[in-house]
């Protein structure tokens, strides 16, 4: 297993590249008006709109830094009616990927209601490095935010 | 063993199928000749039998002609009782039945009808001038002859070997059986013929002679011929042979009942020796009882030639049935066998056509034939794939096999092109990024020479201060020496204001140098970023092929190597330019103090002449200013050295990407090579989609 692993506030995350699509420079995101905080609103790619959530501020509490190693992640995400959709994810410090022996993964033994997307742990070079799963990424409400009206069509 | 091989190579599977064919015939040929072989030596057995109950049939007759022409020619030369027509009668019998012996005589028999016959001729034509004794010896002798004859009959055609019970106890009864009996008969009757002729009664020798052959005859050849009798005929009610059950037996009882009339007779004439008539009555129902027993023996000798000839048709048929079972069943099983071979080798060729075809490449022939499904008269009618022909389960397999390969070498195509389409973009994606990084390398040489120029600057600045600080020192000490030589000190603060001049000049040619820098590595670090980037997303896809195809293993590598390397390259430039950031504007920042300072200073200087001590305290306080300005520079001289350093570095960086991206690109020549080889090899399969 291939892990892209990132930075949100000091600590690493790891992600499947299976589920990316493709890994761009930081874009200039359009700002939604009213919008959660970790919603850093939607940029255009491959000439349509998707929706952009800032893991660093949905991970850390803080906006990502605008710098050069700050990168959006496009990821097919699954909503929960089974359609799958592009949805982009900014995180900082994305440059570097690690194989990685899914032997070695330690499941998640705490289960936090909020925080449903921890899908377990490794260690890499002397760091504790948690995996997120994709899918469980959103909360609840913020399905009917992002994908409203393609629920309805 | 090598050559049974070739010829067998050679054969076609129906010429194996009637080899084997051959030797399954054989045994059937070999049970059939010997089958054949048994039927014809018993027909011919048979068939000598008959012949010997020709020559049988004329014995009794002429056993009984012969003993009759004996004692009336005896009795002739003394006493007649009998006519000579009588006599004549005999004789000519006798000839006849010599000429039919002749005429139906052959093989081992010759010999004694010979011996017969010559007597037969000695007899009549010396019979007159013979002695009576002579003669009589002379009919013994063909009497003994003629038995012989009956027994050789017997053995010579087998008779007394007959496998057939019936035929067996009649020729026992009609053979030697009866000749025994008719011999007794006659002897009786010689006995008292004799007695008659002699014109006397019976005496007691006679009576004794009588009474032995009577008691043979009741006691031992009767029963024994009773017994064979009534075995044959217990054996024949399998056969069922009507006219040997209703002629036979009566002729035997009435012969059984002549015989016992003699014995009745013979026993009268014990009880009355004396009378003349039961002499005679001896005589005459022993010549009743000797004619019964002619008729006796020709009637059981033509019912067992009857049951012969039966025999002998029956032998013929099942012969003929032995050979039409045989030829049907071999006829039969060379049918089934054309049969099954035309089966077997029709599918079969149907085959191997469509696999040359295929060997051949022409998948695109093979598949149109399965598709116009030429195979199906093979295959039986329904449900084919619940038969459990294995040429059946081969059509199929083979049908099925050409679709797959069908549909594998389209997939194989279109896989290659892909591929080929993919490693066509990667080569030009790597020297797109060979380029950046080429061009990156001229930058970093670049900004390494220029950190190198700032070094040299700071040093040369730094040596300045230190002549200002001694020279500052020098006027301050001058200044406190005495006001005399104000004019020296003018001049020093002169020098002073115009080196701060030259040195703020300096600073200004360090910051211009600096934000040329700044850019330069803002687009290193661009390129950088961008590269990493592009090798993040390959090394994304590479993971997902592999994931697909598992062939791009190497590539994958590949890319994460050069993701790592940019990696590490573009998170130390940005480090490196937030150190070369914050060190030079710490210099701009202590320059610009202390241009001002300096600025402020030489107004204070201008104003000297207001007070000395003034002066000489501005001057003493200068030189801890200076101090701190020089150290100021030695800080941007260290962060130049490092800038310069981690240039070295990222020089160093971009020589291993480049090899790295060569390996790459070799790579990818490799991988568009081989699906260049692939493409040509599935080329020589034409397709039918």
């Amino acid at each position: 297993m291939l892990l892209l692993i990132f930075q949100a506030g000091n600590q690493t995350y790891g992600l499947d590249v299976r589920n990316i699509i493709e890994i761009a420079p930081c874009p200039q995101c359009t700002a939604l008006p009213h919008a959660p905080p970790c919603v850093a609103g939607i940029v255009t790619w491959r000439g349509g709109t998707i929706p952009v959530i800032d893991l660093s501020a949905l991970l850390a509490g803080a906006p990502a830094r605008s710098l050069l190693s700050t990168r959006l992640l496009v990821v097919n995400y699954s909503v929960p009616d089974g359609r799958s959709q592009p949805l982009g994810l900014l995180a900082e410090r994305a440059v570097e990927t690690i194989e990685l022996d899914e032997a070695r993964c330690e499941p998640q033994k705490v289960t936090i209601p909020d925080a449903a997307y921890l899908d377990g742990s490794t260690e890499h070079a002397g760091k504790l490095i948690l995996l997120l799963a994709v899918d469980e990424l959103l909360p609840a409400s913020l399905h009917q935010l992002l994908f409203p009206g393609k629920e309805a069509a | 063993m090598k050559r049974i091989n070739e010829w067998r190579a050679r054969l076609k599977i129906a010429q194996k199928l009637a080899l084997s064919g051959l030797f399954f015939a054989l045994p059937i040929a070999v049970l059939l000749t010997y089958v054949t072989r048994q039927y014809d030596r018993g027909i011919r057995n048979c068939e000598r039998e008959v012949a010997g109950t020709r020559t049988l049939e004329l014995c009794p007759t002429l056993l009984h002609d012969l003993r009759a022409l004996e004692i009336r020619e005896g009795l002739t030369t003394r006493n007649s009782i009998a006519g000579p027509n009588d006599l004549a009668e005999l004789r000519t019998r006798i000839d006849k039945t010599m000429r039919a012996l002749q005429g139906a005589e052959g093989g081992g028999t010759q010999e004694f009808v010979g011996r017969l016959s010559g007597l037969w001729r000695e007899i009549q034509e010396q019979g007159q001038a013979l002695p009576a004794q002579e003669k009589t010896a002379l009919y013994h002798q063909m009497v003994d002859t003629a038995s012989q004859l009956v027994s050789a009959i017997l053995d010579d055609s087998s008779l007394i070997l007959d496998s057939e019970l019936r035929t067996y106890y009649v020729m026992n009864l009609s053979g030697p059986l009866l000749l025994q009996a008719q011999a007794a008969v006659a002897e009786s009757e010689k006995v008292a013929l004799k007695a008659n002729a002699e014109q006397r009664l019976l005496d007691r020798r006679d009576l004794s002679q009588l009474q032995n052959q009577s008691e043979a005859l009741a006691g031992s050849i009767i029963p024994r011929m009773r017994y064979a009798l009534e075995t044959a005929v217990r054996a024949d009610k399998q056969g069922a042979n009507p006219s040997f059950q209703q002629n036979v037996p009566p002729l035997f009882e009435r012969y059984a009942e002549r015989v016992s009339d003699l014995s009745a007779s013979i026993r009268a004439a014990e009880a009355d020796a004396g009378a003349a008539s039961a002499r005679d009555r001896i005589a005459a129902t022993a010549a009743a009882a000797e004619d019964a027993g002619v008729s006796l023996g020709s009637t059981a000798v033509s019912e067992l030639r009857t049951l012969l000839a039966g025999r002998i048709a029956g032998d013929k048929r099942s012969r003929a049935v032995a050979w039409l079972m045989s030829l049907f069943c071999v006829a039969l099983a060379a049918a089934v066998m054309t049969a099954v071979t035309l089966n077997v080798t029709r599918p079969i060729n149907f085959v191997a056509a469509m696999t040359a075809d295929i060997a051949a490449g022409r998948v695109k022939e093979a598949f149109h034939r399965q598709q116009r499904g030429d195979f199906r008269r093979f295959l039986p009618r329904g449900d084919s794939a619940r038969t459990r022909d294995e040429i059946c389960h081969l059509i199929n397999s083979v049908c099925v096999m050409t679709e797959s390969l069908d549909t594998l070498l389209t997939k194989i195509v279109q896989a290659s092109n892909q591929v080929s389409a993919s490693a066509t973009q990667m080569a030009a994606a790597v020297r797109q990024v060979e380029a950046a990084v080429s061009e990156q390398a001229a930058s970093t040489e670049q900004v390494s020479a220029t950190s190198k120029e700032i070094d040299a600057t700071a040093r040369e600045f730094a040596r300045t201060m230190a002549a200002i600080t001694s020279r500052a020192e020098g006027a301050a000490g001058e200044a406190r020496g005495g006001v005399t030589n104000l004019e020296g000190i003018r001049s020093a603060l002169d020098e002073l204001i115009h080196a701060s001049a030259t040195m703020t000049q300096t600073f200004n040619s360090i910051g211009e140098r600096t934000g040329n820098i700044d850019k330069i590595i803002l687009a290193i670090t661009k390129v950088a970023n961008r590269t990493n980037l592009l090798s993040l997303n390959a090394a994304i896809e590479a993971e997902k092929e592999e994931e697909k195809a598992g062939g791009f293993s190497v590539v994958a590598l590949e890319m994460r190597r050069l993701a790592d390397q940019t990696a590490v390259a573009a998170l130390d430039i940005e480090a490196q330019i937030r150190n070369m950031q914050r060190a030079v504007r710490d210099g701009i920042s202590s320059v610009e103090s202390y241009a001002g300072q300096t600025r402020a200073k030489s107004t204070a200087v201008a104003e000297l002449s207001s007070g000395l001590e003034h002066v000489i305290e501005h001057t003493t306080q200068l030189a801890p200013e200076f101090e701190a300005v020089n150290k100021g520079m030695q800080l941007q001289s260290v962060g130049a050295s490092q800038i310069a350093e981690a240039m070295e570095q990222l020089r160093l960086a971009a020589g291993q990407t480049r090899d790295s991206l060569a390996e790459f690109r070799q790579v990818a020549a490799d991988l568009q090579s081989a699906v260049r080889d692939m493409q040509a090899e599935v080329g020589r399969f034409a397709i039918a989609s």
